[in-house]
């Protein structure tokens, strides 16, 4: 047949009605020839077998296969229209889990498997200073300097960056904007090429270098209209006048390659050369991110050979301790997520496969229902081979629903984490249901296909016709082998279910043991605001004392002295460390101990509601010129001074202070690292003795964050216009976000394990209906003989008892087996915490009690004759 | 009357698509036209000559029209297409081959 002619086929073939009726027109006409010719002379004619050709030209007008196939989808259709329910249940729960597990897959995909956006991202590494444990730290920058010289032998580019926020002075006022300042190199690592005028120059890196600025894209556009004669003109960052030179694009490749960037920052608004000297950042100093690119030829080991070498010449020359390691770079940028993103990934499976289980069951119920269906169709002729196309096609068509339902599910989830999620994921905004995902959802969904129909499509093939068709239409055939198939079907739901449960019950323990860490505080009802002072106006420690005293006194007038104060780095959310010198100890002794520096207001311990163990708090009399004192929390005291109390001895800073301080006070520990880390050592130091350009301005109140953000920023204006407002946050919302990432990994697997659990008790229900159908007979039976309907209740209880015992410990036996991948999870409790697997265990029995009474009750309460009656 | 004679197989399209050169004709036509040159000893019956028309229609060979007859009724009128034609000429040449064969061996004896 040529393909010409099989067009013309298959168009008569969907006009097939119309063209029976023109041949028949046509017949009649030809009759009537007939009988007026014959009328004229012609006697004997001969009529054709008009049932005949009318069926020859039929068969002309159809196609063999294609129209068995459209009849397979009608009939398809017809049964998915007849068996409602039992369609939706199986389409929706196929969904559930296909779009479950999508979903995951396009998360886990994008974020931790799509490369970076860097040009060739493999030989991009990542240099960290290490400390004493072992502990990688950002290195400060005369290490930079230091490691820049000696790692020629492996690295052919270094670059370095670090955050900036800058305020822009503009017509419509002035707005603290986030940058960065980098390397001339970094940009060129980055393949950031300017859209507009050039990148950086060599000589434009170093302190006293001119200034230079280059816009974001994002920038150049909302503030300056996309100007291309802004370049070369100077705006005012700060104070000072800035020539811009180019604009950078605003692509995935223009964030910062930092872990912090990554994860919370959004891409830089702004670019400043490096311009820093020993004195700005002096050893110690520990807060910039430095990335490397590897010489072409030279591996990971290697160069981490080497980096062990750098380190050890610059220890010597430079007489310090700390070390170089070098580690790839996309696990530093990503690394942190690759576990919660892997357990809730296993999560989608489970769900799937659970989905999988069910409708395995279900289909098992229903192929029980239909052998004599199968057994009459291959009675009155159909071909085994059309039947275990009817049984594939059906099966196939439900998974083809179900996996464009869990495609459009994979969307919708999606969706909603990235607009409810943000930045609480790197790389989030960047995944999409693209092509991949939906060739992986049609394979998936093909495979539940074939996979679920394949045994039914067997077995209604090779159905014994004659049997079934004798067997009084019960539908006998094989039911022990099918009835064992469904309980270990079950049972394995319910295992499965039970791990997801008890992994989402771990997770929420974790949850909630995070937020009962004892803080050391009490966040309710704080709200803090923060502001930069820069060095042009505010050069020195009275300038800046001068400038907080004033606002702090503004804000006392509001809101009441004693529920304000300052504090350089807010608690939860981390700060800058740096090495301690102890007076009378030197390096002989043991590495330099690390510390949480936090310079704060004196009142503000009462005003957070720090609690004192020993000694004295900072007292308003501890200002510039009385003797410099310095407040430590239990850690540090139990840390650095283990075996004599801390107060009255003398320590020091190496960075930009000179001469020792004394500890006066030991406070409990107030949590200012995240609240899953133990607490860090902190040393709290008067801000009216060390004042500091930059401050959070902390004020306890029941006011809501906007009215108070509104009253910091009249009050900034009155003190000083060029100010602005940096953010203001609630000491709440700064504990939610710390523990956002675990908060994120309990819903969706708290979600995941309320739809296993809803699927496993949808197939328990499935299987004991089905059992007390088919033993309906003996329960009447038993009726009859005098059994009670508790009796009754009990005789399937004990079955349904048997599959949850068995199924727990199946269940339990699988998260044993997967506790590693939870285990990293966790916070305050084991993988194996009793009292969770317990609750998890009774919400299971719960379920298994309730899905199995409800089919009970109706036949133990059925009249005993009817029940005797029924067959 | 001369006795009925069966079309050798394949004939059939072969007559329809000669007598269709002459002009499109609809079906009655063209059994009334084979029956009356072949001096009433070829009879094509409806039940060969519908079946044979649908096929060479989606073979291509012939393209239906409903028309007008004379008589003012509605008739479908098949007119020969292009390809109709060429298929014609294999059919003439294997034809006339087969019958100058079959003289052959008739002559032979």
């Amino acid at each position: 047949m040529t393909p010409l002619e099989l067009l013309r086929r298959l168009r008569d073939r969907f006009r097939r009605e119309r063209l029976a009726r023109e041949l028949e027109e046509e017949l009649r006409l030809h009759r009537a020839l007939l009988e007026r010719d014959r009328l004229a002379g012609d006697t004997r004619r001969r009529l054709g077998n008009v049932t005949r050709y009318r069926e020859e030209t039929r068969d002309m007008w159809s196609l063999g296969s294609f129209d068995d196939l459209m009849l397979d989808l009608r009939f398809v259709f017809r049964a998915l229209k007849s068996e409602l329910g039992f369609s939706l249940a199986v389409t929706l729960t196929l969904a559930l889990g296909i779009g479950a597990t999508m979903a995951m897959y396009a998360v886990i995909d994008r974020v931790l498997f799509e490369p970076l956006p860097y040009p060739a991202p493999a030989s991009l590494v990542q240099l960290a200073d290490v400390q004493n444990r072992n502990r990688e730290a950002p290195a400060d920058y005369p290490e930079y300097l230091d490691w820049k010289e000696r790692t020629r032998g492996i690295l052919s580019d270094i670059g370095v960056s670090y955050n900036t926020g800058e305020v822009l002075q503009t017509a419509d006022g002035a707005e603290q904007l986030q940058g960065a300042r980098v390397s001339v190199s970094l940009p060129g690592m980055l393949g950031l090429r300017p859209i507009v005028g050039r990148a950086f120059r060599a000589d434009e890196e170093g302190a006293g270098a001119p200034r230079v600025v280059i816009l974001s894209d994002a920038l150049w556009r909302s503030r300056f209209g996309g100007d291309r004669g802004i370049i070369g003109r100077a705006i005012t960052l700060t104070g000072q006048p800035y020539v811009v030179i180019g604009v950078y694009p605003s692509t995935p490749n223009a964030r910062q390659p930092s872990a912090y960037q990554w994860s919370h920052g959004k891409p830089p608004l702004f670019w400043l050369p490096l311009q820093l000297d020993d004195k700005s950042s002096p050893r110690g100093l520990h807060w910039l991110d430095v990335v490397g690119r590897l010489r072409p030829g030279v591996t990971l080991e290697r160069a981490r050979a080497g980096a062990v070498a750098v380190a050890t010449s610059i220890q010597q020359d430079e007489h310090i301790t700390n070390g170089l390691h070098i580690n790839p770079l996309g696990p530093v940028l990503v690394g942190a997520y690759r576990q919660p993103l892997e357990l809730l990934l296993a999560a989608g499976v489970l769900l799937l496969v659970i989905a999988c289980a069910n409708v395995a069951s279900l289909m098992l119920t229903r192929a029980a229902m239909r052998t004599r269906e199968f057994a009459v169709r291959t009675a009155l002729g159909a071909g085994q081979g059309r039947l275990l196309r009817l049984v594939l096609a059906e099966s196939l068509v439900r998974a083809g629903i179900g996996g464009a339902l869990g495609f459009g599910l994979a969307f919708a989830l999606v969706r909603a984490m990235r607009s409810r999620l943000g930045d609480a994921l790197p790389r989030l905004a960047e995944v999409s249901i693209d092509g991949r995902v939906l060739a992986l959802t049609g394979a998936v969904s093909a495979a539940c296909g074939l996979a679920l129909g394949i045994i039914p499509a067997l077995r209604a093939a090779r159905g014994d016709v004659a049997g079934t068709l004798r067997g009084g239409g019960r539908g006998t055939v094989g039911s022990a082998v099918r009835d064992r198939a469904r309980r270990v079907l079950v049972v394995a739901e319910i295992a499965l279910s039970f791990m997801l449960l008890a992994t989402a019950g771990l997770l929420a323990r974790s949850v909630s043991k995070l937020l009962d860490v004892p803080t050391g505080f009490d966040p309710a009802n704080l709200v803090a605001g923060s502001a930069w002072l820069p060095s042009t106006t505010y050069p020195d420690s009275v300038s800046q004392r001068n400038f907080f005293d004033r606002l702090l006194g503004e804000l006392g007038a509001v809101y009441g002295a004693r529920r304000v104060t300052l504090t350089s780095d807010l608690p939860i959310a981390s700060g800058v460390d740096g090495t301690i010198t102890v007076e009378a100890r030197s390096d002989k002794d043991g590495p330099m101990p690390n510390a949480d520096k936090r310079i704060v207001g004196t009142n503000y311990f009462d005003v957070m509601g720090a609690r004192l163990v020993a000694g004295r708090l900072l007292r308003s009399t501890d200002v510039l010129g009385a003797s410099p004192v310095v407040v430590v929390n239990q850690t540090f005291a139990r840390q650095i001074f283990p075996d004599e109390s801390a107060v009255g001895k003398r320590v020091g800073f190496d960075w930009g202070i000179d001469g020792l301080e004394t500890i006066v006070g030991v406070i409990a520990d107030v949590r200012e690292g995240p609240l899953a880390q133990p607490p860090h050592p902190a040393i709290y130091i008067s801000a009216e003795q060390r004042p500091n350009s930059f401050m959070h301005f902390v004020v306890r109140t029941s006011e809501s964050p906007a009215a108070v953000a509104a009253t910091f920023t009249r009050i900034l204006r009155h003190v000083d216009p060029t100010i602005p407002l940096v953010e203001t946050v609630t000491m709440t919302s700064v504990m939610r976000s710390d523990i956002q990432q675990q908060r994120i990994s309990m819903m969706l697997l708290g979600g995941f394990a309320l739809a296993a659990l809803l699927l496993a008790a949808i197939g328990l229900y499935g299987v004991i209906s089905y059992t007390v159908a088919q033993r309906t007979q003996e329960l009447g039976v038993r009726a009859a003989l005098g059994a009670l309907p508790r009796d009754l209740m009990a005789l399937v209880l004990r079955q349904t008892a048997l599959f949850v015992a068995i199924g727990l410990a199946l269940g339990t036996a699988g998260a044993v087996a997967a506790r590693a991948l939870v285990a990293s999870q966790l916070f305050g409790i084991g993988a194996g915490d009793p009292a969770t697997l317990a609750t998890a265990a009774a919400a299971l029995a719960g379920v298994a009690f309730v899905a199995t009474v409800i089919p009970t009750r109706r036949a133990a309460g059925a009249d005993p004759l009817t029940a005797l009656r029924a067959d | 009357m001369a006795p009925k004679r069966d079309l050798l197989p394949g004939t059939l399209d072969m007559l329809v698509l000669k007598t269709l050169t002459a002009g499109p004709l609809h079906g009655y036509g063209l059994a009334l036209h084979i029956k009356q040159r072949s001096n009433d000893v070829l009879q094509v019956d409806e039940g060969s000559l519908y079946p044979a028309l649908q096929r060479m229609r989606q073979k291509g060979w012939i393209t239906a029209e409903w028309k007008q007859t004379p008589n003012n009724q509605r008739a479908r009128y098949y007119r020969i297409t292009a390809s109709g034609r060429k298929q014609l000429g294999f059919r003439e040449t294997g034809f006339a081959e087969l019958l100058e064969a079959i003289h052959r061996v008739m002559r032979s004896v």
